[in-house]
């Protein structure tokens, strides 16, 4: 399972159906300022437009562009995605390494801690602070890797645990190897596998949450967001008795879907699934 | 052969203590007031059945595990007679599936033990000389291959020029032969008393096979529950041995038959 075999594995139809979301989404939100010459807080436009030249997706019922929302709108979930799936690695990781490595009375207590962590129900507990720290993005990610990292550690702590006692372990110390020789050389690399998993599950954890926060109205008003988008376009009486949902909700809800659906695809290709 | 001591083992016990978070396991006594002497450049073969503590002794020796009681020392070497040193042990691992990193080239993983304690520049020929001198040539097909692709055999000559790279006074051989077919087996044990020819290094050669031991060793010493049994040159123990479990393995090897045609070849 070394790097060239993870490369192979993402060669299969589903990983580069993955890989073609996600490249699609990657380049819209980097390229978001050449593809729509709206800002998505300018408010200038009339409201309620159909879509026409000047709107391509029409206009919300404060005037907004909706197509510069919804291309804005990438940067905000991928942003949270990349952040907090790599908060979430980072954290788990080396308190996973760090724990399973020493062993002993320290990792039974660390372990302890994070247990009280996994059995906190997730998004309440999101609800509740999202609420009572003052709605911004940083918060939701903050809370986000804060309720991530230890079933990172978890799992990275069981894996080390049985690296620990493994003969390629037993010869590098055998050959005079120090514990931190170890730790880069035989522990992490094994770990990679392992790694890559994490950042696609927690980036798919991060996206649905941050939709699902703005959605209830608890993200942050100063950035685009496709749960923004829905939030408002349902709370507007008339969405569903014109067209208007069709340009106005359907576009927002198909992009976290098919976003999502990117990182499952490149997940399933690799754990090596056809 | 000179008959100086390389590694001492002076009534050396080992007890795995139970762990349990309510009630206390009972203990386990690996190792019962072990005494041994390695001399230097014969193979010491160690047999016995699973649980004897045989494996148990090998880590001692290497320093992966602590003695609970007793005492382990080492033979000062001086080759220049300039400085003193303790002599460099190795060791060759029974699972070659579990021994070598699935992260590695055969390139890595035989220059391993030379970067860890030289740092970065390791010289290319000498990888190259050690993997032609346990046999896998040509050495540069071999070189960019992880162990994945290896056969067992070819995983465990990988092994052993991993283990010789770093010129070692000694090996310790832990049941090397005992996850691989019996035909490559006795070329792995062929190559081992080559090396031993060549280099003159010591082995420990741990095994539950007495007929693999009866091959290659000098010395044998026979354990059982934690404690050496018997202890004498291979003629004592195959042919006049006293103790009733030597006395059992070597009537479970003679009757298998066919299978361990290199022991009765020997006798």
């Amino acid at each position: 399972m070394h790097e060239k075999t993870l490369f192979q594995r993402l060669k299969s139809p589903k990983g580069i159906t993955g890989l073609a979301i996600l490249c699609f989404f990657i380049f819209i939100a980097v390229a978001a300022p050449f593809i729509t010459s709206y800002s998505p807080a300018d408010v200038s436009s009339s409201p309620l437009l159909e879509p026409g030249s000047e709107h391509p997706l029409g206009t919300d019922d404060v005037g907004k562009d909706i197509f510069s929302n919804l291309v804005y709108g990438s940067r905000t979930s991928l942003m949270v995605a990349l952040l907090v799936s790599f908060g979430v690695l980072i954290i788990g990781t080396l308190a996973g390494v760090f724990s399973g490595y020493t062993g002993g009375n320290l990792d039974r207590v660390m372990m302890r801690g994070v247990d009280i962590f996994l059995m906190i129900p997730d998004l309440p507990l999101i609800l509740i602070l999202a609420a009572y720290l003052s709605p911004s993005l940083w918060n939701i990610i903050f809370i986000l890797i804060l309720m991530g990292w230890p079933v990172g550690a978890r799992i990275t702590r069981a894996q080390t645990k049985t690296l620990r006692v493994s003969g390629h372990v037993d010869f590098a110390r055998v050959s005079g190897a120090g514990n931190w020789y170890v730790i880069k050389k035989h522990i992490i690399p094994d770990l990679y596998p392992i790694m890559i998993t994490t950042v696609v599950m927690q980036s798919i954890r991060a996206i649905l949450s941050e939709s699902g926060l703005a959605f209830l109205g608890l993200g942050d008003p100063s950035y685009p967001s496709w749960g923004t988008m829905i939030k408002y376009a349902i709370s507007y009486p008339l969405v569903f008795f014109t067209d208007a949902w069709m340009w106005w909700l359907m576009p927002a809800g198909l992009c976290i879907t098919l976003l999502v659906l990117s990182f499952v695809l490149v997940g399933q290709a690799l754990e090596g699934d056809k | 052969m000179d008959d100086f001591w390389l590694i001492k083992i002076d009534n050396v016990s080992k007890v795995f203590k139970g762990r349990g978070m309510f009630r206390n396991e009972p203990e386990v006594k690996a190792l019962d007031n072990v005494s041994l002497t390695v001399k230097k450049g014969e193979v010491l073969g160690i047999i016995g059945e699973s649980g004897s503590g045989k494996t148990t002794l090998g880590k001692l020796i290497l320093g992966l595990l602590k003695p609970t009681s007793g005492n382990i020392s080492f033979a000062d070497i001086n080759n220049n007679s300039t400085e003193n040193r303790k002599p460099l042990v190795q060791v060759i691992f029974q699972d070659p599936y579990d021994s070598l990193s699935h992260m590695m080239t055969v390139e890595q993983l035989v220059a391993e033990p030379c970067i860890i304690n030289n740092g970065k520049n390791v010289d290319r020929n000498r990888i190259i000389r050690a993997l032609e001198s346990v046999g896998l040539t040509p050495v540069e097909s071999f070189l960019r291959k992880y162990p994945h692709t290896l056969s067992g055999g070819q995983r465990q000559r990988v092994a052993i020029a991993r283990a010789m790279i770093s010129e070692p006074d000694m090996i310790i051989a832990d049941e090397p032969i005992s996850m691989l077919d019996a035909s490559i087996g006795v070329d792995i044990l062929n190559l081992m008393l080559d090396m031993k020819e060549r280099t003159g290094i010591t082995f420990l050669f741990i095994t539950h096979d007495i007929a693999a031991a009866a091959y290659i060793s000098d010395n044998i010493a026979v354990m059982k529950e934690g404690k050496i049994v018997e202890y004498g040159s291979r003629k004592q123990i195959i042919s006049d041995c006293c103790h009733e479990y030597t006395k059992s393995l070597l009537l479970s090897a003679t009757g298998a038959g066919t299978e361990n045609e290199y022991f009765c070849s020997e006798f």
